[in-house]
C-alpha cells in the first residue's frame, strides 16, 4: 500500500511539473533537469560507451523533453517516458558500442567505486576490472545490453523495462537472462566474474 | 517448474531479481537447495550483476547544463525569428501581398475572357454580312488581276473595295 501511495505521489508531482512547464514556468524544466540529467547521461554512457556521445545524446534528449513536455499526457510515468526518449536517441545514433581506448569519462566524471582505505595497487586493479566489464558489456548485442543496463544498472523493474522497451514481460525476462549469459561468458573468458 | 526438474536460465535469472511469483519462488528455493548445477547458474548470474554494479555512476558534467542553456536560448531565438516559416514571420507583409496577387489573377482571367471573344460577336448581323461581301469582292478582284486577258480585250474591272470607281485594264 505504501508503495502504491508513494507512486501516486510521484505521478502527482510529475503532473504538476508538466503543468508548470506548459504554463511557461522555467523553473519546472530546471527541476526536471536536476532530477533526470543523471539518469539520461548514465544510460547514454552505458549504451554508447563514449562520454562525448553521451553528452550529445543527453543534450538532444533534454531539448526534446523541452519541446514535447507540454504534450505529455501521462500514459506512462515521466521517468519511463524520459528513459524511452533516451533509448530511442541512442538507437538513432546508429553507432554500436565501441570499446574505447581512453577510459570513459577519464578523470572527473568517472572514478572507480572503491574503498577509500584501499591502497593504490587495489585501486589500479579495480580500475582495470571495471574497464574489462565495460568492454565486455560493449560486446553484448544491443537488445540484450539495453535490458541488462536497465535492470542491473538502472534498477528498473521488469514491468518498467517492458514499458521502456515496448516489449512483453516474457521478452524482457529472456533478454535479461541471455544478456547475463553472454556477459558471464565474456567475463569468464577474461577470468573476471566477480565472486 | 517441478522441484525435480532443472528450471531454464530465464527463470533462474528472473528468480535472482525476485521477478517470479511466490509459489514458483518457493519451489525454486527447494530445488536450489539440492541442485548444485542450478545453484551454480544462479551464482553466475549474481556474479554478473555484482560485476556490473562495480561500474560507477558518473554525474553529468557541468558542460551539459551549459550546452543545454545555449541550445535552448538558440531554440527560443529560432522560434521568434528563424524557425518559423516566412509567411508566419511576416504576416504584415503577407496579407497585403496575397490580396494584391489574388486581384492580379482575377484581372488576368477577366482580360483573357474578354480578349478571346471574337470581334464579330460585338457587331450586328448587317455589318458582319456587309464586311463578308466586301471580302468576297476583293477575292474576285485579286483573281481577275491574276488572269491573263486576251490581246486587245477590254475588261471591266470591278471597283476596288472602298473606291467608288472601277477601272479599265
Amino acid at each position: 500500500v505504501e508503495a502504491i501511495v508513494a507512486r501516486h505521489a510521484v505521478l502527482d508531482e510529475e503532473r504538476e511539473l508538466v503543468a508548470r512547464h506548459a504554463a511557461g514556468d522555467r523553473s519546472a524544466f530546471d527541476e526536471i533537469y536536476s532530477r533526470y540529467s543523471g539518469l539520461v547521461f548514465h544510460l547514454a554512457l552505458r549504451l554508447l560507451g563514449s562520454r562525448e556521445e553521451a553528452l550529445d545524446i543527453a543534450q538532444d534528449v533534454f531539448l526534446r523533453i523541452h519541446r514535447h513536455l507540454a504534450g505529455f499526457r501521462g500514459a506512462s510515468s515521466l521517468r519511463t517516458w524520459i528513459y524511452r526518449i533516451t533509448l530511442n536517441q541512442c538507437r538513432n545514433q546508429g553507432k554500436r558500442f565501441r570499446p574505447v581506448s581512453v577510459p570513459v569519462g577519464d578523470g572527473e566524471d568517472e572514478r572507480p567505486i572503491a574503498d577509500p582505505a584501499a591502497g593504490p595497487e587495489e585501486l589500479a586493479m579495480r580500475h582495470e576490472f571495471t574497464e574489462r566489464v565495460k568492454r565486455a558489456l560493449g560486446s553484448v548485442p544491443d537488445e540484450f545490453r539495453e535490458a541488462l543496463v536497465l535492470r542491473d544498472l538502472e534498477d528498473l523493474s521488469y514491468e518498467e523495462i517492458a514499458g521502456v522497451l515496448g516489449v512483453p514481460l516474457g521478452t524482457v525476462r529472456s533478454r535479461i537472462a541471455r544478456g547475463r549469459e553472454r556477459l558471464r561468458c565474456l567475463l569468464q573468458t577474461a577470468g573476471e566474474v566477480h565472486a | 517448474v517441478k522441484t525435480l526438474q532443472h528450471p531454464d536460465n530465464t527463470t533462474l535469472s528472473a528468480w535472482c531479481d525476485g521477478e517470479i511469483d511466490a509459489d514458483l519462488a518457493r519451489e525454486l528455493r527447494q530445488h536450489l537447495s539440492s541442485c548444485a548445477r542450478c545453484s551454480a547458474e544462479v551464482e553466475g548470474f549474481r556474479g554478473v550483476r555484482r560485476s556490473l554494479r562495480e561500474l560507477s555512476r558518473p554525474t553529468p558534467p557541468d558542460e551539459l547544463q551549459y550546452r543545454l542553456r545555449i541550445a535552448l536560448a538558440a531554440q527560443r531565438a529560432g522560434e521568434h525569428q528563424g524557425l518559423a516559416p516566412w509567411w508566419r514571420r511576416s504576416r504584415w507583409l503577407f496579407y497585403p501581398s496575397a490580396l494584391a496577387g489574388a486581384g492580379g489573377w482575377v484581372l488576368a482571367v477577366v482580360f483573357l475572357l474578354v480578349s478571346s471573344v471574337p470581334v464579330r460577336g460585338f457587331e450586328d448581323g448587317g455589318t458582319a454580312r456587309k464586311r463578308s461581301e466586301e471580302w468576297r469582292r476583293l477575292e474576285r478582284y485579286e483573281a481577275l488581276l491574276d488572269a491573263q486577258p486576251p490581246a486587245g480585250a477590254r475588261v471591266e474591272v470591278p471597283a476596288r473595295p472602298g473606291s467608288s470607281r472601277g477601272g479599265i485594264r
